[in-house]
């Protein structure tokens, strides 16, 4: 195992005085040129997280460390903020209009008083982010460019810096599908070729598919599955991963399985296993019918213990692996 | 008689910088019951049709050709024939849905307004609330929602209250512009099965425009994809799909990856350089700047959609490509 290039323990981010729980207990560690896929829907507290890494959420509970270094008070943030990197959805909200292209990437380089020509340095990363010949589009401003491009000066701008981590929320989510493809091409180059980590907060499972290593799923502020990308998304275990991916219309065969109501509210955080009220085991009865129904409606339950690197939080799982002495064989598929 | 028909549509908006050409020639024929998504990459022509089916295009922009629905040319009518017409022929379900609706009315009283305004035989104003009580459980939405204001819903509902509102006056037709696409993937799957429901229960037709060709795929029966103002494939949205004919339609089918399998799995594809500029478009078949299949006559010639003729072609596609039906690469 490499060493981690982040690791959060615990963490916890309440927001409205600790009424509401929008990181609730949350572990995860990624080591150096790894991406994960964060995944979850609207307000279960996966963009909260990732701006807990770069300083912009106090922490209510537990620690996050980046490069061994604590992320905590104002000391040393700056230092952080370079080696820890932000791209955004909607990259026209993210640049100056006023500002030219060249302005935008070399701004950061002048915080953090990166060392060399700088002329030299904004032309090469924008040549790397595939903004090619660099010298097209120096002199050029936001509107004059294309969605697409918007977002690669910004990947451009980030990549500058060198940084060890990149967060990435929701990065292609306004491009055309067209487009994403080479974004997300372009973002797994610089995993390969620089080894910088990723972690993309996103609600599309293709992206995950695409360049993800390892997926992480939220629900109302935990994590209730992660794992290797072929195991989550080919053999999920939690209701809810089975849920979100039998309505990806990429996915064949599988039978929808619309989960009811509104993504949930995270000042009001069911008791028990807080996915129960709109579990399909649960309002099934077979949850009941196999004896573990009051659990799940009475018992709240984090990730499984770390036997394997697929860990899941149900007790389903848990209680099929309890009935079994054996641990469950896990159903690796070979690509091939 | 079609519900809808489009016949050599075009569509040229005048701005300062000159005129832009964002339709250029589509035919297009939707009867009754049918289920057709309209695809394409942003500034493709896709919505501005959306738009010109109801004469909702901004004042001065060049439209020529036929818009018919039910065999009726939305272009000759009078203002008050033209006013009979939006919401109980034809409705539109746009993207934003919180820019839709009106903040500070109640949403019921929106509905109602839309009842008063355009049902045949104005109605009392008792059986209007009732009327919008019954449209908002149509959609899955409890009736005591028309009080609300739209700030006080989340995002899913203002869509269904959107939609509610689009069937007030029972159109026969449906035009659902990028109707998920602000939307969570749990909410848009909700949407999606709503819009489904009705189209299969009151036989209403739907014509569905979006970029997410895997969307359209899902929920309509045919499909045409377009580029640079034109439909340039056309067919049964599984095959067009899964067996893309168009150079064009296979780059956007290939970014929608399919999860399981291997081929891309690490291996996000996508499509080459920007959809283009509808102001300046290239010489010959548009596309063949992004084109990795182009040859020297691509850069000259531009091919009319036409029928398919390959071996092995499933029946009714089309396709405007020099490459397609005559040589297959």
């Amino acid at each position: 195992m490499s060493e981690s290039v982040v690791e959060l323990t615990n963490v916890r981010v309440q927001f409205d005085g600790g009424r509401v729980h929008a990181v609730d207990t949350v572990s995860l560690q990624v080591g150096r040129g790894e991406v994960v896929a964060l995944v979850g829907e609207s307000g279960c507290g996966k963009t909260t997280l990732i701006r807990s890494i770069i300083g912009l959420e106090p922490l209510a509970h537990g620690s996050i460390s980046v490069l061994g270094e604590s992320v905590g008070g104002r000391r040393g943030l700056r230092a952080l903020r370079r080696r820890v990197q932000m791209i955004f959805q909607d990259p026209s909200g993210a640049l100056n209009p006023r500002h030219s292209i060249y302005e935008a990437v070399a701004e950061g380089l002048r915080i953090h008083k990166v060392k060399g020509h700088e002329p030299t340095l904004v032309a090469e990363a924008l040549s790397n982010a595939g903004l090619r010949p660099p010298h097209r589009y120096l002199r050029r401003f936001p509107h004059e460019l294309s969605g697409g491009q918007r977002q690669r000066v910004l990947i451009a701008a980030a990549m500058a810096l060198q940084p060890a981590l990149l967060l990435a929320d929701e990065p292609v989510a306004s491009l055309d599908a067209s487009i994403r493809g080479e974004i997300l091409a372009l973002m797994r180059s610089f995993v390969d070729l620089h080894g910088v980590s990723i972690i993309a907060v996103t609600h599309d499972l293709g992206l995950a598919w695409n360049i993800a290593d390892r997926v992480a799923v939220m629900y109302l502020g935990r994590i209730v599955e992660v794992g290797p990308t072929e195991e989550v998304l080919r053999v999920p275990k939690h209701p809810y991963t089975q849920a979100l991916l039998s309505v990806v219309p990429e996915v064949e065969g599988l039978p929808q399985q619309i989960l009811t109501g509104e993504t949930p509210d995270p000042s009001r955080i069911p008791s028990g296993c807080r996915f129960h009220p709109r579990c399909p085991l649960v309002a099934s009865g077979e949850a009941d019918r196999l004896g573990f129904g009051d659990r799940c409606r009475g018992v709240d339950l984090e990730l499984e213990p770390e036997v394997g690197v697929h860990r899941v939080a149900c007790h389903a799982v848990t209680f099929a692996a309890g009935a079994t002495p054996t641990t469950n064989a896990s159903g690796t598929a070979t690509a091939g | 008689m079609s519900v809808l028909e489009l016949r050599d549509l075009h569509i040229t908006y005048r701005t300062e910088g000159g005129d832009v050409p964002a339709v250029r020639g589509v035919n297009l024929t939707l009867e009754r019951g049918d289920t057709v998504g309209l695809a394409g990459e942003s500034g493709c022509g896709k919505s501005t049709i959306a738009a010109a089916v109801l004469r909702l295009l901004p004042k001065g922009t060049n439209v020529s050709g036929q818009v018919l629905l039910e065999g009726e040319d939305v272009y000759a009518m009078k203002p008050g024939r033209l006013r009979a017409v939006r919401w109980t022929s034809a409705a539109i379900v746009f993207q934003g849905a919180l820019h839709s609706l009106n903040p500070v009315r109640r949403v019921g009283h929106q509905i109602a307004e839309a009842i008063r305004l355009h049902a045949p035989h104005g109605s009392a104003a008792h059986h209007t609330d009732a009327r919008v009580g019954e449209l908002l459980e149509r959609v899955g939405l409890p009736a005591e929602r028309a009080q609300h204001y739209p700030h006080q819903l989340s995002g899913g509902q203002r869509q269904r209250v959107l939609i509610a509102l689009a069937l007030a006056c029972e159109p026969k037709l449906l035009i659902a512009d990028e109707p998920t696409t602000a939307l969570d993937v749990m909410v848009q799957a909700q949407v999606l099965a709503l819009l489904e429901e009705l189209q299969r229960d009151h036989g209403l037709s739907l014509l569905f425009i979006t970029h997410d060709l895997s969307v359209l795929t899902h929920t309509c029966e045919k499909l045409a994809v377009m580029y640079a103002g034109r439909i340039v494939e056309q067919g049964p949205s599984q095959t067009v799909f899964n067996s893309p004919e168009h150079p064009y339609t296979r780059a956007l089918a290939a970014s929608f990856p399919t999860i399981g399998d291997p081929a891309s799995r690490m291996n996000p594809r996508g499509l080459a350089g920007d959809p283009p500029d509808p102001s300046a478009l290239p010489s010959g078949c548009p596309f063949h700047i992004r084109c990795d299949v182009a040859t020297p006559e691509c850069t000259t010639l531009d091919v009319a959609l036409r029928d398919v003729v390959s071996p092995g072609a499933a029946p009714g596609r089309s396709a405007a490509c020099v490459h397609v039906g005559v040589a297959r690469v």
